[in-house]
């Protein structure tokens, strides 16, 4: 039976590929997989399922597959109870308050905030000491201070670009995100020894390209 | 007209699953009757204090209100309604008690997960001997065995096992609930965070491997050998051995051990054993020593082991052997009456035919692909298919 890994298809997909081939696992299958949403590798070993982020979880969830490969901002939303037990350190980028240059969160009244992140937009405001009104949206999320559906936006934002372009400001920094690796927890009991052995060649991986990435920041050759 | 749709997370059972189910249920009671468990039945609605100390595990309950305004649940758990019993009904203790019925939890919406699940149990309670486990472990054998349950995997742990090692080695309670939760979380890369600052520590080897500490017994077992542990949980690993060695010797099982997840409840104060098998998505079987149960109802402690039992994963399974639904039919007239009731008895497979008539009745043997027989004027059996 090849280990079922549920994998966020598009930016992590591209992401996690690389690491996945240079622990040694044959990604031809997947990088040829056109329409295809089901890719065994040629050894047999590991069966991809390439799902929408949200999915992952619900598969995970369900013992539907072994291991899913996510983002941390949907494990937390989430409430992940499965086994967390890798970073890779890939698709790194960070929660913001962000708003247009008026906003005050110190202005008294209750602000509104737009946000596809209820739950971690709850407890970031929770740990400020402030009841705010969150309204879920669910794409464009910059959109919303900028039409005056909310005063403010909590969302996920890379270089902060699409920030700029749309002449929104960072007023605070939230969590840091990244790509983890997740085991179900019933699945690391029965297949332990293939779920711990494909952590630790990507964890080697994984380390290497930070020292690699660090060495480059310092000028190393 | 009305709504035919069911509430979220409920389904109607029918059918071969239900058969299924009470041919389970039937089985399970037996066995526990022939080794005298007392039954206890406790209402589907508790109030909401019963439950004060069980972990929902973000899991919500079903909530009504009495006639006097006080919240009133449909019971999450089967275990602390036998807790609430017991303190009750001034039961001679010790004994063994076994139960069936449904609980009911909330589950996040549209998740494909059900509210409504059936759970078969035993609770011994006042036995502080450790053969209150024996016997427990033994009963997992013995069911295993009549459910045809292939290659069990018995996992052993204990629910003292990390506070030990924490008492040793912090005496920061935040931390040493941070460090936990990591553990049970097996959320690695905020674990190894947590247990840095011990690097420099004779316990830290452990820590290093601590995530990773389950699976067969004797893997386990030699990890443990390479690492050094520090005494009370040194002392409670060997009592987790000492039953490992034991359950050892029972047949068609394998044991396993783990000492890096948490007990199934806060309540748990000793030895935990969970069942499960491959490609199966939960336990089967889960218990352990909880001799704290009746804390909240009592002043008087009893020391008690117990264990659920899922029966509807259980009845997912292949494993159980149900008889074939179809039976061939028996056309009547009414006035027949006194003739059937002696044929049924001769034949009790037979299922009579309801139709109105000896034309309907041989369509409906057709369509079901049974034979169809009627009675002579001697009332005897014929073939009227």
């Amino acid at each position: 039976m090849p280990l079922k890994i549920a994998l966020t298809k598009g930016r992590v997909e591209r992401q996690v590929l690389p690491l996945l081939e240079a622990a040694g696992i044959d990604c031809s299958l997947l990088k040829q997989k056109n329409r295809k949403l089901i890719i065994n590798t040629s050894d047999g070993n590991f069966q991809f399922i390439l799902a929408k982020g949200p999915d992952v979880t619900t598969y995970l969830n369900a013992g539907a597959v072994d291991v899913g490969i996510v983002g941390s901002d949907i494990l937390t939303e989430q409430r992940n109870q499965q086994a967390e037990l890798l970073d890779l350190q890939v698709g790194c980028c960070q929660f913001v308050l962000a708003s247009t240059n008026n906003f005050n969160l110190n202005q008294p009244g209750r602000k509104v905030i737009g946000t596809k992140y209820p739950l971690i937009t709850q407890r970031y405001f929770e740990t400020l000491g402030r009841d705010v009104e969150i309204i879920k949206i669910e794409g464009s999320v910059e959109l919303a201070p900028l039409i005056g559906l909310a005063d403010a936006i909590v969302d996920i934002t890379e270089t902060g670009s699409t920030l700029r372009e749309n002449n929104l400001y960072v007023y605070d920094y939230l969590d840091l995100v990244s790509t983890r690796l997740v085991a179900n927890r019933m699945s690391l009991k029965q297949h332990a020894a293939e779920i711990f052995t494909l952590v630790d060649q990507l964890a080697e991986v994984v380390q290497l390209t930070t020292d690699q990435r660090q060495n480059q920041g310092s000028g190393v050759k | 007209m009305h709504k035919v749709n069911l509430p979220l997370g409920t389904r109607d059972e029918f059918g071969i699953r239900a058969r299924r189910k009470t041919k389970l249920i039937n089985l399970i009671e037996e066995e526990l009757q022939a080794r005298h468990y007392m039954k206890v039945a406790t209402p589907l609605l508790e109030y909401q204090e019963v439950f004060a100390d069980f972990d929902l595990k973000q899991l919500r309950t079903y909530q009504l209100l009495d006639h006097n305004n006080e919240t009133v649940v449909l019971r999450p758990d089967l275990t602390l309604p036998i807790a609430r019993f017991l303190s009750a009904n001034n039961l001679k203790l010790p004994q063994k008690f076994y139960y069936v019925g449904d609980h009911f939890k909330i589950a996040p919406p549209l998740s494909g997960r059900y509210n409504q699940l059936t759970q078969a149990g035993v609770e011994m309670v006042g036995y502080a001997s450790n053969k209150a486990e024996c016997e427990c472990l033994l009963l997992i054998n013995r069911l295993s065995h009549c459910l045809r349950l292939n290659k069990i995997q018995l996992e052993l742990g204990d629910a003292r096992f990390a506070d030990s090692v924490l008492a040793a080695i912090t005496s920061n309670e935040k931390l040493k609930t941070q460090i936990k939760e990591a553990l049970y979380q097996k959320n690695l890369p905020h674990y190894q965070q947590l247990i840095a600052p011990f690097a420099s520590q004779a316990v830290a080897p452990f820590l290093k491997i601590w995530p990773r500490l389950f699976g067969s017994f004797e893997q386990v077992y030699q990890q443990l050998t390479a690492v050094e542990l520090p005494d009370a949980a040194n002392e409670i690993f060997r009592e987790i051995t000492q039953f490992a060695v034991w359950a050892q010797k029972l047949p068609d099982q394998q044991i396993m051990l783990d000492l890096s997840t948490a007990p199934p409840q806060a309540y748990y104060t000793g030895l935990t054993f969970k069942v499960f098998m491959q490609d199966i998505p939960d336990y089967l079987f889960s218990g352990g020593r909880y001799d704290k149960l009746l804390k909240n109802f009592q002043a008087q402690l009893e020391p008690a082991v117990g264990m659920g039992i899922d029966i509807d994963l259980l009845v997912d399974q292949k494993t159980l052997i149900t008889t074939d639904e179809k039976h061939d039919l028996l056309f009547f007239e009414p006035e027949q009456l006194a003739q059937v009731a002696k044929i049924c008895q001769t034949y009790p497979e037979l299922e009579l035919s309801l139709a109105d008539d000896l034309r309907h009745a041989q369509r409906n043997a057709r369509n079901s692909q049974v034979k169809l027989y009627r009675l002579t004027a001697k009332g005897e059996l014929e073939d009227a298919t």
